[in-house]
């Protein structure tokens, strides 16, 4: 299948074809970047990313990225090799369990962040939970893999979704009260396949608002994308008028997205991976809550797709927050109102 | 038409051109990288039979063998000599283009093998992980990333390599490593007796090129005509081939790294060198055989001995037929 992106016509069957796709989407992200660094402090995040970016240039590879990625840290030590997995200190010592997984890498955060960066409010629940974390490792091969938000596995040996979530039920060996997933973003959807995959250790699972599914017929962004591409192909044939706006203005994440499930597509992923809310009512024991905020137009396609299509036990939580800059934005609201109560009334009250 | 100088508040100097409808600034590394990948997109969109090599490039590494009863591995994916390497009289360099079409990582013609009697080989070639993702140097910017620099590769040649015990040195170069070829040959000119070229780039260097300042200043006017109306007249556009822009782009890069001219356009400079003997093969009637005639018609080189081979196959009959002949006259005399 071809499809224009940007100024781009990408043959999407063509996986060499995708990659260099992927890497001419790079730069045009550098360029964003690059022209909105005007604080100083995206003029240091554009030095940072610059930094690494010419370091990969000039040596070949993201190998050298490796020293700041697997960086240690004081809240957490290392269970796999692969170092996507690692867990809070004295783990095993609480009755709860928070799985969180990170989204926090964007593209041009991945060659230069640690992997096992973590809210400190979360952190800070470390005293009535154990913490385990799972992320996708930037150093994944080929570049255009990362990140598979999951779906692949999150490294080179853990490299199925299968693979991925057996490996965290033999890393869980006690019977714990209560086991939330957090997932946020990207991972949207796939923290709760994750959750339904470990159903008989999870208990509830908190999203915040992101890509709510995976699969190339029921994603609201490819949704929305096709019916554009091809409505203005029509509005070309009959007037001659281009209509240039939305491919202009698709935002990167968009654009890797569209990348990145055409590959799932291909790959015959199971439709419970990718979706997994349309499966949600097999699974009673796992309650959702899920927050968005309506002023995010950018995401409004999943979050329209989700209300009609989810099903079994999903609190939506309208936050009507605004965030003029970003409007997508919301973890560190959340984090800062939404979680704490949520752990106090939700989760630590049904446990005692 | 307007002179390029009535465009404002746009740079017309070297520091940065527009390729492909994007404006790339040399001084900025990532820029120039990601241009080099775009053009990679380019040339593979024109030809997708050699996908195996862009395929190589991403990895950052070639599965392809050498043959070990032959060479020797001195330098890894850089430095090949044959076996019991000094113990001959005669010294043949190949500066190697990365052989893409066959299975070898490396390619020397037969008619230089049957030599393997009475004369050492040393084959240079660049490490394809330094050309992985940056742009492709052709050797101007050395062997790989410990050998970083033409400067350092010279040094590691005089001290390891190219010694004077040697009564006959033959150095082969052609296509894109044709320039840091002749360069090489010129650092060791008293030395090197024998230089043979065949068919390539005749300069890497911005300044030495009124094609690529032509094409310069063409592209800045076309965006800034873009700009001001909205259309794009592609006549204007004089860089016609994905080539060319690659061309123009390590050109750039080299001026922004400040490479020698000695380094990047070595041919200006055969008149310093008047014991060295260069001829040069060619069979493409490209821009820069165009440059290199230019130049002998304005006296800016000396007139070296040139043959343009009109065959069926070209390629071949120098390697086989040219190649041969020469070197019999010059090593087995």
């Amino acid at each position: 299948m071809k499809l224009q992106i940007r100024d781009k016509i990408v043959n999407l069957d063509d996986e060499l074809e995708v990659n260099f796709a992927t890497e001419y989407f790079f730069w045009d992200e550098y360029n964003r970047i690059k022209n909105s660094a005007t604080n100083i402090s995206g003029k240091k995040d554009l030095a940072n990313y610059y930094n690494a970016l010419q370091d990969k240039y000039t040596n070949g590879g993201l190998e050298h990225s490796r020293k700041f990625i697997e960086k240690p840290d004081d809240f957490f030590e290392w269970i796999s090799e692969d170092k996507c997995f690692g867990k809070s200190k004295n783990f095993g010592s609480k009755e709860n369990l928070i799985i969180y997984i990170c989204s926090h890498a964007g593209i041009e955060n991945r060659m230069n962040l640690p992997i096992l960066s973590m809210p400190n409010r979360i952190k800070d629940l470390n005293d009535r939970f154990d913490v385990l974390t799972i992320n996708e490792h930037p150093l994944r091969f080929p570049e255009s893999q990362y990140p598979s938000y999951l779906v692949l596995g999150c490294s080179d040996t853990h490299n199925t979704f299968e693979k991925m979530c057996n490996y965290i039920s033999t890393l869980i060996n006690k019977k714990y009260k209560k086991v939330v997933v957090f997932g946020d973003s990207k991972h949207a959807a796939i923290s709760l396949s994750i959750a339904h995959a470990l159903d008989d250790i999870v208990t509830n699972v908190f999203i915040a608002h992101g890509q709510t599914s995976y699969d190339w017929e029921e994603s609201g962004w490819i949704q929305s994308y096709i019916k554009y591409i091809t409505k203005r192909n029509k509005i070309y044939e009959n007037t001659g008028y281009l209509d240039d706006k939305m491919l202009n203005d698709i935002s990167g994440p968009h654009i890797f997205h569209i990348l990145k499930c055409y590959k799932f597509k291909k790959l015959n992923i199971k439709n419970e991976i990718l979706s997994p809310f349309k499966y949600h009512k097999n699974y009673k024991n796992i309650d959702v809550a899920y927050f968005y905020n309506k002023n995010d137009l950018e995401y409004k396609p999943f979050i329209d797709w989700l209300l009609k299509n989810a099903t079994g036990s999903i609190t939506f939580n309208d936050i009507d927050y605004d965030n003029k800059v970003n409007q997508h934005f919301i973890k560190p609201y959340l984090e800062r109102k939404i979680i704490p109560d949520y752990i106090n009334k939700v989760i630590l009250n049904d446990a005692n | 038409m307007m002179p390029i100088n009535n465009i404002k508040n746009e740079s017309v100097d070297n520091d940065s051109t527009v390729l492909r409808g994007h404006r790339v600034n040399f001084f900025d590394d990532v820029e120039v990288h990601y241009m080099s990948e775009f053009l990679e997109w380019e040339m593979f969109k024109e030809n997708p039979k050699r996908k195996d090599v862009h395929v190589e490039k991403i990895q950052g590494y070639s599965n392809r063998t050498y043959d070990t009863n032959i060479w020797d591995e001195q330098i890894h994916d850089c430095l090949y000599t044959t076996k019991n390497y000094g113990d001959s009289e005669n010294l043949i360099i190949v500066i190697a283009e990365e052989n893409w079409l066959q299975e070898e990582r490396f390619f020397v013609p037969a008619s230089v093998l049957s030599h393997r009697k009475n004369s050492d080989i040393l084959v240079i070639k660049e490490e394809i992980k330094n050309n992985t993702k940056p742009l492709m140097h052709n050797l101007i910017l050395g062997l790989n990333t410990e050998y970083n620099s033409f400067e350092k590769l010279c040094k590691l040649l005089r001290e390891n390599y190219v010694k004077e015990t040697y009564s006959n040195i033959v150095l082969i170069a052609g296509g894109e490593v044709l320039p840091a070829g002749l360069a090489i040959a010129q650092e060791f000119s008293e030395l090197i007796d024998n230089v043979l070229l065949y068919d390539g780039i005749t300069n890497y260097s911005w300044l030495d090129s009124s094609h690529i300042q032509m094409c310069h200043n063409m592209s800045i006017k076309s965006e800034y005509m873009f700009k001001k109306t909205g259309k794009y007249d592609k006549s204007k556009d004089l860089i016609k081939t994905t080539d060319d822009a690659f061309l123009m782009l390590k050109c750039g890069y080299f001026l922004r790294h400040k490479i020698n001219r000695r380094i990047t356009s070595p041919i200006k400079f055969i008149k310093d060198h008047p014991t060295q003997n260069v001829e040069y093969y060619f069979w493409k009637d490209t821009i820069h055989i165009e440059w290199l005639r230019k130049a002998i018609y304005h006296k800016s080189i000396p007139n070296i001995p040139m043959t343009n081979i009109k065959k069926d196959n070209p390629p071949a009959y120098f390697f086989n037929n040219s190649l041969p002949i020469k070197l019999h006259k010059i090593l087995d005399k």
